[in-house]
């Protein structure tokens, strides 16, 4: 490793280049840095400019103005305070606002509450829950949605469509139940509730069994110590996932396009687009900003917070054993109440899809009325089904889950080699000015949303010097590789940082080359994190919408962009097909992942 | 009078034995060290006197009273023992200041708020911290940290105080440090001190009795001179003593002169300045001596030695059991 002070280097500049470039890490983080501008913040700043420009069609014929001139219109339209900037900006934010509150809380609640019963007591079924409850998790949240409404929906509200509980109890729930705000705040709580559980978990698990303990001999009662000790000490890491569920639940665009769609309450992600798609393309970038300062807020909020004392290390190497508090009469109770609530937000999505995607008439659950053709129905089949034949005969179908997986795989290896060069070069050079910014820009476009960093891809796909991108393969695949870097280079950064660098430096000592260094020895020692920075992209890209909903050259050019426009079509039993399919996918690619590096999304926490 | 009596306490965690049938009577006022290599019990024995663990079997009483008791199902809670427990990492709670995690203890047992001061006071004043009243541990020094513990641990004026390898974490002066002032709070609160260490000197410095352990097994169970003078086994008397005693053999008692009858030749030398260890090869065998002011000597170089005192000890080659004590005459 470099030593962190100011280099005093008199020889001639030219000498000085050299010497600079001597270092493979130099090379490495000057490349980063020029690409990442290029690929973060050339694409921010076409928006901005689109913020204060004409587009052509609707707000051409709307201003009268020439198209591409300056103007303030899109800003006083939002803004003015009148029906239209009510309906198109303050209700949306509201809701975007409420639904972020509600899910940070519900989230926070349920997998506190989870984690606590897991490690600190002596719950029945440990591991069965801990497997289970992560579950969601690693669907798509727009799963638990589908399944909300898959449920829920009745003749009463919406479209009309009958849910499975009408269906067998003949209970109608209210709209509110069913759609908006409400299921929302459900869907999303719920799908982060993992992530709350996984972040508190870890924390009640590794936090020092001593600091009770000590409380304990000091005559504190369990309840004093859960009040006094326990909380306090996990408030910093509930305070910061309450702001990552925040942000998450803000800028979450398929949950409300579920959700929201049949009664048109619109959340500000879904509003975007829908101002884009119609033509309002200047408010529609004016409210990706939005976003986007808002997911800087957020994260700012929370560095400050964790930045300060008020974050504690509680992780220490020697710990005892923590007692277990019994639950006694309560223990079965709780514990079946537990499986029941797990069973029913992980397992029965899964059978209310397969069931939904072969009955002809939504709502008829006998056996009369169950076909296999949207599976593999040909094209004689008897009913308009909206595709030429089942999915698993469509070309259609087939095509664009081979571009989902192409996507994903070409993703994963840009943004895993990536991830890991950024790593070591920004480790190699810590400390340096340009180990700082390669390592920022790198996290830069994960405090965009989604939604919004689509967005901005479009802007610069549709400015004149870049109309080549527009609707191909290759923008998809850059948005993808930029937007899912962040995680990859933290941790390549951080799997860089556990290699001390004596053993990079005794292997330079023996003359080894750099390209055998990294595939010989630094490679080789972080093989299952490396590994996992790979196949993390892959997980993500199968499951993502909102950042190509607006990208794609049409509806059914990706699996998920294609299950979407089913949605919006209505062809539901092809949406629970395709669902379904998709879940099949990722739980091959996460038991791929275990397989190959050990690691686990419950591991270390599960009973 | 907090007497402290462990009868057959026997500790297992699935198949192995942490602590195996120990049994063990901690006089009031006592300062007793639990010693041995780490994994040998001794924490264990600690956790369990404290309620923390509870043993497999056997009986535990503390004053009379009995706290454990396999036979009779009794197994008090720590809280319900009158005890106090530093731990090794402190434990102190990173929330709180310095007089929030002193007071605590006070705070549990309803003390009224002129009285927490008070004896907050008087702790912060006996340990020398007042200064750090207003701070929070990680703005502390390990040594700071240490005595904050050491008065969190004090606050309710325990009978007895458990402390697990305390000093462990502190730099080698301060340690030497805190164990005069231990010492020194010893004998000042009037309680008795279970103290678990694998640093034999610091058993050595700091104990009425020393309680040496192995496996889970009770070696010997003496004062720290009796320890070190009349080890029990080969282990005890390697495990005890400024060097490993490899033949019965305490350092001291094998001066280096002219006139020794044994012949060897220096392996190494470590000299401290106030005196030089010396490892000597005699023979094919490995010896250790001392010999007292600054002195050196070249390594290879030959020496004389000789085996002097009459507490040298004879151990079973088989057993490694101390078969008795003596003198060596040459011939």
């Amino acid at each position: 490793m470099t030593q962190n002070y100011q280099e005093v280097n008199k020889e001639p500049l030219k000498y000085r280049i050299k010497a600079f470039f001597a270092k493979p890490a130099n090379i490495l983080l000057v490349i980063f840095l020029v690409t990442l501008i290029v690929l973060s913040l050339i694409p921010l700043i076409t928006m901005l400019s689109n913020m204060f420009t004409v587009h052509i069609g609707t707000e051409k014929k709307l201003y009268r103005l020439e198209v591409g001139s300056f103007t303030l219109k899109h800003f006083q339209r939002l803004f003015a305070g009148d029906d239209w900037s009510r309906v198109n900006f303050w209700t949306p934010l509201l809701n975007s606002f409420i639904v972020a509150c509600g899910s940070g809380v519900l989230g926070i609640v349920v997998g506190g509450t989870v984690a606590w019963f897991i490690t600190r007591s002596d719950l029945k079924c440990k591991s069965f829950i801990s497997s289970v409850f992560v579950f969601p998790y690693m669907m798509p949240a727009w799963t638990l949605a589908l399944f909300w409404t898959n449920m829920f929906q009745n003749s009463k509200v919406g479209g009309g469509n009958i849910g499975m509980v009408e269906s067998v109890f003949g209970i109608c729930m209210p709209e509110w139940f069913v759609y908006g705000i409400f299921p929302m705040i459900i869907v999303i709580g719920l799908h982060y509730s993992p992530f709350a559980y996984l972040l508190i978990g870890g924390i009640l698990k590794n936090m020092d069994a001593t600091l009770e303990e000590s409380a304990t001999i000091l005559k504190a009662s369990r309840w004093t110590i859960i009040k006094r000790i326990t909380v306090p000490i996990v408030v910093p890491a509930i305070l910061s996932t309450f702001l990552l569920i925040f942000s998450s639940g803000f800028s979450s665009y398929t949950v409300p396009v579920f959700l929201g769609s049949a009664v048109k309450m619109f959340t500000l992600s879904t509003k975007m687009r829908a101002l884009i798609q119609a033509g309002y393309q200047g408010q529609g970038y004016i409210i990706a900003f939005v976003s986007i300062a808002m997911g800087c807020f957020i994260l700012g909020i929370n560095q400050w917070f964790t930045g300060k004392r008020k974050s504690f290390t509680t992780v220490t190497g020697k710990s005892g054993q923590v007692s277990l508090v019994k639950l006694r009469g309560a223990n079965w109770p709780i514990s079946i109440f537990m499986i029941i609530f797990t069973i029913f937000f992980a397992i029965v999505p899964l059978i209310s899809f397969a069931l939904e995607s072969i009955i002809k008439q939504p709502g008829n659950y006998s056996l009369s009325n169950m076909t296999l053709d949207f599976w593999i129905g040909t094209e004689g089949s008897t009913y308009e089904t909206g595709m030429i034949s089942g999915i698993l005969l469509n070309p259609t179908m087939w095509k664009a889950l081979g571009r989902q997986v192409l996507l994903a795989l070409v993703v994963a290896m840009i943004v895993g080699t990536s991830g890991m060069l950024i790593g070591y070069a920004c480790v190699q050079r810590r400390g340096t000015k340009l180990s700082q910014a390669v390592e920022s820009l790198a996290f830069f476009p994960y405090l965009m949303p989604a939604m919004s960093f689509g967005t901005i891809y479009l802007a610069v796909a549709t400015s004149p010097s870049f109309k080549f991108l527009y609707g191909t393969f290759g923008l998809l695949v850059l948005v993808a590789s930029v937007k899912f870097l962040p995680f990859a280079s933290r941790s390549g950064v951080n799997s860089m940082l556990q290699i001390a660098p004596e053993i990079e430096e005794s292997a330079i000592i023996f003359g080894t080359p750099w390209v055998k260094r990294m595939t010989r020895i630094l490679f080789p020692i972080q093989k299952s994190s490396i590994l996992s920075g790979y196949l993390l992209p892959v997980m993500s890209v199968m499951r993502e919408v909102a950042l190509f909903t607006l990208l794609v050259p049409y509806a059914r050019y990706l699996l998920t962009t294609m299950l979407f426009s089913f949605n919006e079509t209505g062809y539901a039993q092809y949406g629970s097909a395709v669902t379904l399919l998709i879940i099949v996918v990722i739980i091959i690619i996460n038991n791929l992942t275990n397989k190959l590096t050990g690691a686990s999304f419950d591991k270390g926490i599960g009973g | 009078m907090p007497e402290i009596i462990l009868e057959n306490v026997t500790k297992r965690f699935d198949k192995f034995v942490a602590v195996d049938n120990l049994n063990l009577k901690i006089e009031d006022r006592g300062f007793v060290t639990l010693l041995g290599p780490s994994g040998c019990g001794k924490t264990t024995t600690l956790r369990m006197i404290a309620g923390l663990e509870t043993p497999t079997t056997g009986r535990i009483l503390i004053d009379g009273q009995p706290v454990y008791d396999s036979s009779k199902g009794i197994n008090l809670p720590p809280n319900k023992r009158d005890i106090g427990f530093l731990f090794q990492n402190y434990a102190l709670w990173p929330h709180m200041t310095v007089f929030e995690n002193i007071s605590f203890g006070l705070e549990m047992l309803k003390w009224d708020k002129a009285r927490i001061r008070k004896r907050v006071d008087e702790l912060l004043a006996l340990l020398r911290i007042e200064q750090f009243e207003k701070r929070y541990p990680a703005e502390l020094s390990g040594g700071q940290q240490q005595r904050v513990a050491i008065a969190r641990t004090l606050a309710p004026s325990p009978k007895v105080l458990f402390m697990d390898e305390p000093l462990s974490n502190l730099d080698a002066k301060l340690r030497q440090e805190m164990r005069a002032e231990l010492k020194r709070l010893h004998s000042d609160t009037n309680s008795t001190f279970v103290y678990v260490t694998h640093d034999q000197l610091e058993a050595m410095t700091l104990s009425t009795r020393v309680c040496l352990m192995e496996n889970g097994l009770l070696q010997q169970y003496d004062p720290p001179l009796t320890v070190y003078n009349k080890p029990a086994n080969r282990f005890v008397a390697s495990f005890v003593g400024p060097d490993q005693m490899i033949i019965g053999v305490r350092p001291e008692f094998m001066p280096i002169k002219e006139t020794g009858q044994i012949e060897g030749r220096i392996y190494s030398t470590l000299p401290t300045g106030m005196e030089t260890t010396v490892q000597v090869i005699c023979d094919g065998t490995m010896l250790t001596g001392v010999v007292f002011g600054s002195v050196d000597f070249p390594i290879d170089s030959a020496v004389k030695l000789d085996l002097t005192g009459d507490s040298l000890v004879l151990f079973d080659a088989e057993t490694g059991s101390a078969l008795g004590y003596g003198a060596v005459q040459f011939r």
